[in-house]
């Protein structure tokens, strides 16, 4: 029953504020925040019946074990801080005049909506639902990347529906074929049963089908070179919808992929094959982000390449398999966090500037001192400076590969030390030196847009001093899920 | 599939990949938007006579509801706009003929080749309908690639999309009714969606060719 209320709550929300009139602002408001809050609420009550029974189920499409969980989580933690922040960012915008009530009664209704095919996505154990469920993510978006109604706007989304949809199909395919396998066929509803069966599946079969879903799916998630789609889409989006973007939407599309990963290995025998797939986009992910990186002129952009490199990351420890994919897992929690704050604090920037070319921009910690702080905190979070939880997941991650990928793991290391260069070149230039005399001086006198990200940071702060022992239990033990399938 | 009319859903294969393989080659959006509604039509009629040949209700429903979305509601969309921006629509490709025909070959014997040997248990009696399935997937995402107009993008995913129903109908995947609903339903919002963005596009660029979106670039 609950499970189902998580799931179903924010297509009630969407459905609502689309009924309610374009003049209630206030309520439309109070809708998303007390969402926002129950959501998050059920989905830390959940946490404690999946980790003592392993999976909760609420019908036989509807089911989450710890994986599942864990991602329902993130979407819960980081919708929370973005539909408070996207109170005080629309607010703003109204202000000055750049959308009218209309806009944001729409912006709130797609961003429901967005967030249900999210919950929707992890919440079943139905491989089809899972594929309509993430292919509702993009039809929900891409309204939201043209918000602004701008041509440069209209032509990433365009780029988003175009290359996402193409990709999607593909994993409908790989899909479609795991399904078709002759011992599969016979009524095969969730991934227990896909599971169970997988050991009579023709390996060469698997291996085409996981090809399918790896290019499709990974379209979603961003891997290069699938990743065109990413940076101008994040860039064009409103900042909380880049949030959403970077700091979960990849990781559901990740979610999928890891599924097919588990049926595969048993399928395969081993996680060899799956495994180097992911340990080679993830290296060419790494490879394009640190070198494009440097060449950035904007800092959406430059926070959207960020994102390839950490999706890279992800899928070289979930390619490294056993304590890699602990890492990853951890690494997915604190990067959803990170890159939320970052681009969050974004929004505030771009509040001030009305800009996101990097050039219009200097002196941010003199013109927003909290916000400059945030950013540039959120930036030594993201590059995993200690003692900062990425830090620590950095650090597993590659202790993981040292031992069976030696060279791999060292040029890992490398790239993510060019990209820190990259990163830090382009955010000292923005937070120091003198704001141009146009800019105003000073923090907004919205508490919307600086406090969700104060407690986010403070959130981030918390789990890399301390991390709860029920969270590192559910990590832990989705870790082993993953594991144990390979 | 049925052995006795194991000819007759082949043929009808060979009508969707035909209409594919043209959509690479042929100028003109009407042309296009002729040849995806026979390619949608004979997915239908593949989906609606298997449904019948097998008693199976949901199939048959599944058959009818595809031929109301793909034969009527979606080429009533894109000749409205057709109609409306019919004279900046243009469906050219960036590779010349020659060339695209050659990919084209290339991509077919790629479907026919040992590489797919190993999906042949998936569907043993209909080898050929298989591979044929695998062509129009290519073939489809080749359209998508070489189209220089936004609209043979659209129709691109279309085609890949009816390549991928009529694998599934082949191999014989049946999922509950309501599933299929879910998958046709994400489709028709996806056909309204890309009709209200071709408008937006040609608001904002006066032009459906892809070339002319490039403020991206210039930033």
């Amino acid at each position: 029953m609950m499970l189902t209320f998580l799931i179903a709550l924010p297509f009630l929300a969407g459905a609502f504020i689309i009924l309610l009139p374009a003049k209630k602002t206030r309520l439309i408001e109070a809708a998303v925040a007390v969402v926002a809050l129950a959501e998050l609420f059920l989905a830390l009550s959940l946490l404690p019946q999946v980790l003592a029974e392993g999976r909760v189920e609420a019908s036989q499409i509807f089911a989450i074990d710890v994986f599942g969980m864990f991602l329902m989580l993130v979407i819960a933690l980081v919708g929370f801080f973005v539909s408070l922040y996207s109170v005080g960012y629309l607010r703003a915008e109204v202000a000055k005049g750049i959308i009218g009530a209309r806009r944001v009664r729409q912006y709130f209704a797609l961003f429901e909506l967005f967030l249900f095919a999210m919950y929707l996505a992890v919440g079943t154990v139905n491989p089809v639902v899972m594929w309509i469920a993430i292919e509702a993510t993009t039809l929900s978006t891409a309204f939201l990347i043209s918000y602004y109604n701008k041509p440069s706007a209209t032509e990433a989304a365009w780029k988003y529906i175009i290359l996402n949809s193409l990709g999607l199909l593909l994993g409908l395919l790989g899909t479609l074929l795991f399904l078709a396998l002759p011992e599969a066929k016979s009524g095969v509803s969730d991934w227990e049963t896909l599971r169970a069966a997988a050991t009579s599946f023709h390996p060469l079969a698997v291996k085409i089908a996981f090809v399918f879903v790896l290019v499709g799916y990974g379209t979603k998630v961003g891997l290069a070179p699938l990743h065109a789609w990413l940076p101008d889409a994040h860039s064009k989006a409103p900042s909380p919808i880049s949030a959403l973007l970077s700091g979960v939407l990849l990781n559901v599309a990740l979610f999928a992929v890891l599924r097919f990963k588990g049926v595969a290995d048993l399928a395969l025998g081993d996680a060899v094959f799956t495994g180097q797939l992911l340990i080679f986009f993830g290296m060419l992910s790494l490879a394009i982000a640190s070198l494009i990186i440097f060449v950035q002129k904007n800092y959406k952009r430059l926070l959207a390449y960020s994102s390839i490199e950490h999706m890279g990351i992800m899928a070289l420890g979930f390619g490294f398999g056993g304590l890699g994919a602990y890492a990853a897992l951890l690494h997915m929690l604190y990067h959803a966090l990170a890159k939320s704050l970052l681009f969050l604090s974004a929004g505030n920037i771009f509040l001030r500037y009305s800009s996101t070319k990097l050039k219009n921009i200097s002196g941010v910690l003199s013109a927003l001192p909290v916000t400059g702080v945030l950013f540039f905190g959120g930036f030594l979070m993201i590059a995993g400076m200690p003692p900062f939880g990425i830090f620590t997941s950095k650090f597993l991650l590659l202790s993981a590969g040292i031992g069976a990928h030696p060279w791999v793991t060292g040029v890992a290391l490398f790239l993510i030390a060019l990209v820190f260069f990259g990163f830090f070149k382009h955010v000292t230039a923005l937070a120091f030196g003198k704001p141009a005399e146009t800019i105003e001086i000073g923090e907004s006198r919205n508490p919307l847009t600086i406090l969700p990200l104060v407690a986010l940071a403070l959130l981030i702060v918390f789990l890399s001093w301390r991390f709860p022992a029920s969270l590192e239990m559910l990590i832990r033990l989705a870790a082993e899920q993953l594991i144990l399938n390979s | 599939m049925f052995q006795e009319y194991a000819q007759f859903f082949f043929f009808l294969d060979i009508i969707a990949f035909l209409a594919a393989f043209l959509l690479n080659v042929v100028k003109g959006n009407r042309n296009i938007l002729r040849l995806y509604f026979l390619q949608s039509f004979a997915v239908s009629v593949v989906l609606m006579a298997a449904g019948i040949l097998e008693g199976a209700h949901g199939l048959l429903w599944v058959g009818a509801l595809t031929f109301l979305i793909k034969c009527v509601m979606a080429p009533a969309f894109f000749f409205r706009i057709l109609k409306k921006y019919g004279s900046s629509a243009s469906s050219t490709q960036y590779l010349s003929l020659p060339f695209t025909l050659l990919v084209l070959l290339g991509l077919v014997l790629l479907a026919y080749s040992k590489v797919f040997l190993p999906l042949a248990p998936l569907a043993p009696e209909a080898l050929g309908s298989l591979s044929l399935n695998i062509a129009i997937v290519f073939v489809s995402i080749f359209l998508i690639i070489n189209g220089r107009a936004a609209f043979s993008q659209i129709i691109g995913i279309l085609s890949l999309e009816n390549g991928i129903v009529l694998l599934a109908a082949f191999v014989g995947i049946e999922q509950p009714l309501a599933l299929e609903m879910g998958i046709i339903f994400d489709i028709v919002v996806w056909i309204v969606i890309v009709n209200a963005f071709i408008g937006m596009i040609y608001r904002q660029f006066q032009s459906l060719d892809t070339r002319e979106l490039k403020h991206l670039t210039e930033e």
